[in-house]
């Protein structure tokens, strides 16, 4: 009974002040506001800010798209002088094919240590050949042109006691894809191919 | 007498002014131009009931009945003339500020023969000069009760009952208010045969003395009531001079003395004004404009009698449309930022949609492939184009070299530099060639190894590499496979940066 008293008394005192036409002026523009802020500003302000930020984000995201298509274009040529399954192994066996059906007698071939290059492995080998002035320019020729990317870091050479023949020295690097060469990234030291024609 | 464009009036309010012969009514609404009388009306009863010609008067303005619900009765605001209302100021002092109305008046009154019980007395507390002062207003309650009830009957609400001095007041105020920094002033009515002055703090009627006017003596009787007021005034403890006097009404009427001489004599400016007249209709205009249903605390005979206001007839509905326009006008300014930005989101949906291969992939993905791809193209560029010629270079070394000159040796060095690790020693990079030309027979030294060397340094896929091509190590000794003694010395190439001294010969 008590409460239901104090209600009406509540509720005649706010009636009592709402008489004051400054108040209920200032209580209607408080109302009005409060509800158009909370019901209208609030939710589409935070909509607003929620959209363009995504906007954003999707611009962003077409960048960089835009972006990596542009560095596709540009690695796809080099990216076809990388076989795709290259390794120690098989930079031994393609240099050695060639080698065979070429007039240089190879001495001695030793893989190199394989350098991190991050995507890639930096392969190699030094190799020892015998071969006349011809024989070699063809050799460097090759290895300057071959479709798989190659390249000679240290060239020595010496002539050999018996004329016209020379002694080659060479460092010969590939790039190797990382993943793909996992299996084969640090060759025994000692490892040591030798082939004669 | 309703005009017809009603339709452009807002919230009505009728002012009546009751007195024994004459009724007057003034309607004020609000309209486009603010707020004006819309229509004035002036009655005499003639033998007729006060009520019946109030009835008539009121008639056009009454709602019409409805089939449903109750019909709102419309508010009403009357004003008795001054001769039925008792009015005083009183100075409030510390005997007395804590009394009821029925003291104040009683010590209005000095009389013990009547009986505040039977009237209803409103009191107004107001501060002139620092002097608080207590504003009496007493009626007969029979009178004001019989009003109201008469009211009722015809389908009225009374707002507010106050002496018609007090419309008066707020009608000359409309045209002339009181000038800014005025504390007491003196308001004149004038009218045909009677006038009344007013004694005035700010917008608050202090004392009034109604007075004949006699004609050719109207000055005379003008400046008698000033000087009654002004004692009423002092005796009430109002220590302000009067600053101004206004004379409302009678524009025709010339007065005796000028502006100049009635300031000389009474210190207080002359403001002349042609309204309002001392009349009914005046004091009615000026009745309808007091607005008691939001103002409450102005002085109101009827407060008692009054019935509650509901909020919806005060309620600022003009103040919602203006406040809800301007929110609505800034929501569309907002919708459009809104559609502008989801329009731009939409675009950008369809930027990416043209890459099929983008999927879902957030942003670090992106990134993440990005510096790969960035990554693997610096290695394979630096690895590509940092590699020496060496085919070239070896067959421009032997079409240059003289017939008699023997290559004994050849070094070259080209590195691979990583691209991006700067802490890495220099990579090694240069050609040495170690030549040998037979001697002359005078044991001098052949003039080809200067040609030799000039063409040398002429040749630009040489130059590409090596930009530096420096001759050490001559020395003079015996070739391995030669009887002859021969000049050996070493071509030594470098790149831009290096100094020949770097290098050794082999």
């Amino acid at each position: 009974m008590s409460e239901k008293t104090s209600g009406f008394t509540l509720q005649r005192l706010i009636l009592n002040q709402l008489h004051n036409p400054t108040r209920l002026r200032f209580l209607l523009c408080a109302v009005l506001l409060a509800s158009w802020y909370f019901g209208f500003y609030g939710p589409t302000s935070d909509q607003m800010t929620l959209t363009s930020a995504r906007a954003d984000s999707e611009l962003k995201r077409a960048a960089s798209a835009r972006q990596i298509e542009e560095l596709r274009e540009v690695l796809a040529p080099f990216q076809a002088r990388i076989p795709a399954h290259s390794g120690q192994n098989e930079l031994n066996q393609y240099v050695m094919a060639h080698i065979r059906q070429s007039p240089v007698k190879l001495v001695d071939l030793r893989p190199a240590k394989i350098k991190d290059l991050g995507s890639f492995d930096n392969i190699g080998m030094r190799l020892q050949l015998e071969a006349s002035y011809e024989d070699l320019d063809e050799f460097l020729v090759w290895v300057e042109n071959d479709r798989q990317l190659l390249r000679i870091d240290s060239l020595k050479v010496d002539p050999l006691k018996d004329g016209g023949r020379l002694n080659v020295q060479l460092d010969l690097l590939s790039l190797a894809e990382k993943e793909k060469n996992a299996s084969t990234k640090t060759p025994s030291k000692d490892g040591k191919t030798e082939a004669k024609r | 007498m309703r005009p017809s464009w009603k339709w452009l009036r807002y919230r009505p309010a009728i002012g009546l002014v009751i007195d024994q012969q004459q009724l007057a009514m003034s309607v004020v609404a609000t309209t486009p131009l603010g707020r004006r009388e819309i229509a004035r009306d002036l009655q005499e009863c003639d033998g007729e009931s006060v009520e019946a010609t109030l009835k008539r008067m009121l008639q056009p303005w009454l709602p019409p009945p409805r089939a449903k619900g109750r019909v709102r009765q419309p508010w009403v605001r009357i004003g008795l003339p001054e001769s039925r209302i008792f009015q005083a100021t009183v100075p409030i002092t510390h005997a007395n500020r804590n009394s009821p109305p029925q003291n104040f008046f009683l010590e209005a009154v000095q009389s013990t023969n009547l009986r505040a019980e039977d009237r209803i007395i409103d009191l107004l507390k107001i501060e002139s000069n620092k002097q608080p002062l207590a504003c009496l207003s007493a009626c007969s309650r029979a009178v004001i009760v019989d009003l109201a009830e008469m009211l009722g009957r015809l389908g009225m609400r009374v707002a507010v009952i106050e002496p018609a001095t007090m419309g008066l007041l707020r009608a000359a105020a409309l045209g002339s208010p009181p000038p800014r920094g005025s504390k007491l002033s003196l308001r004149f009515f004038l009218g045909p045969r009677q006038a009344i002055g007013m004694e005035v703090a700010g917008l608050q009627p202090l004392f009034w003395h109604a007075f004949d006017l006699s004609q050719g003596e109207e000055t005379a009787s003008i400046l008698a009531a000033y000087s009654t007021l002004w004692m009423l005034g002092r005796h009430s403890r109002l220590s302000a001079p009067i600053d101004t006097v206004f004379i409302h009404g009678r524009p025709e009427l010339k007065l005796a003395i000028d502006q100049e001489a009635f300031q000389k004599r009474t210190g207080a400016r002359l403001v002349r004004s042609s309204s309002p007249d001392f009349d009914l209709p005046s004091a009615a205009l000026g009745v309808a404009l007091n607005n008691p249903l939001a103002e409450a605390d102005g002085s109101n005979l009827a407060r008692e009698l009054r019935p509650e206001v509901p909020i919806r007839e005060i309620f600022p509905w003009a103040d919602l449309v203006f406040q809800g326009a301007l929110a609505g006008g800034v929501s569309l300014l907002l919708c459009g930022v809104a559609a502008d930005v989801d329009t731009r989101f939409k675009s950008a949906r369809a930027e990416t949609a043209a890459f099929s291969w983008l999927k879902d992939q957030d942003q670090g993905k992106l990134d993440a492939e990005k510096r790969s791809l960035e990554e693997r193209i610096r290695v394979l560029e630096a690895f590509q184009q940092t590699r020496m010629g060496w085919s070239t270079q070896l067959r421009t070394i032997a079409a240059d070299t003289p017939e008699i000159t023997i290559i004994t040796s050849l070094t070259g060095d080209g590195e691979f530099e990583v691209p991006g690790k700067g802490s890495q020693a220099k990579p090694k990079t240069q050609l040495i060639v170690n030549f040998a030309t037979p001697l002359t027979e005078d044991d001098a030294m052949p003039g080809e190894i200067d040609a030799f060397i000039s063409a040398l340094r002429a040749e630009a896929s040489i130059l590409r590499y090596f930009p530096n091509i420096e001759v050490s190590g001559l020395r003079t000794g015996s070739a391995a496979n030669s009887t002859g003694k021969v000049a050996q010395y070493s071509v030594v190439c470098l790149p831009k940066t290096e100094a020949v001294k770097g290098a050794k010969p082999r």
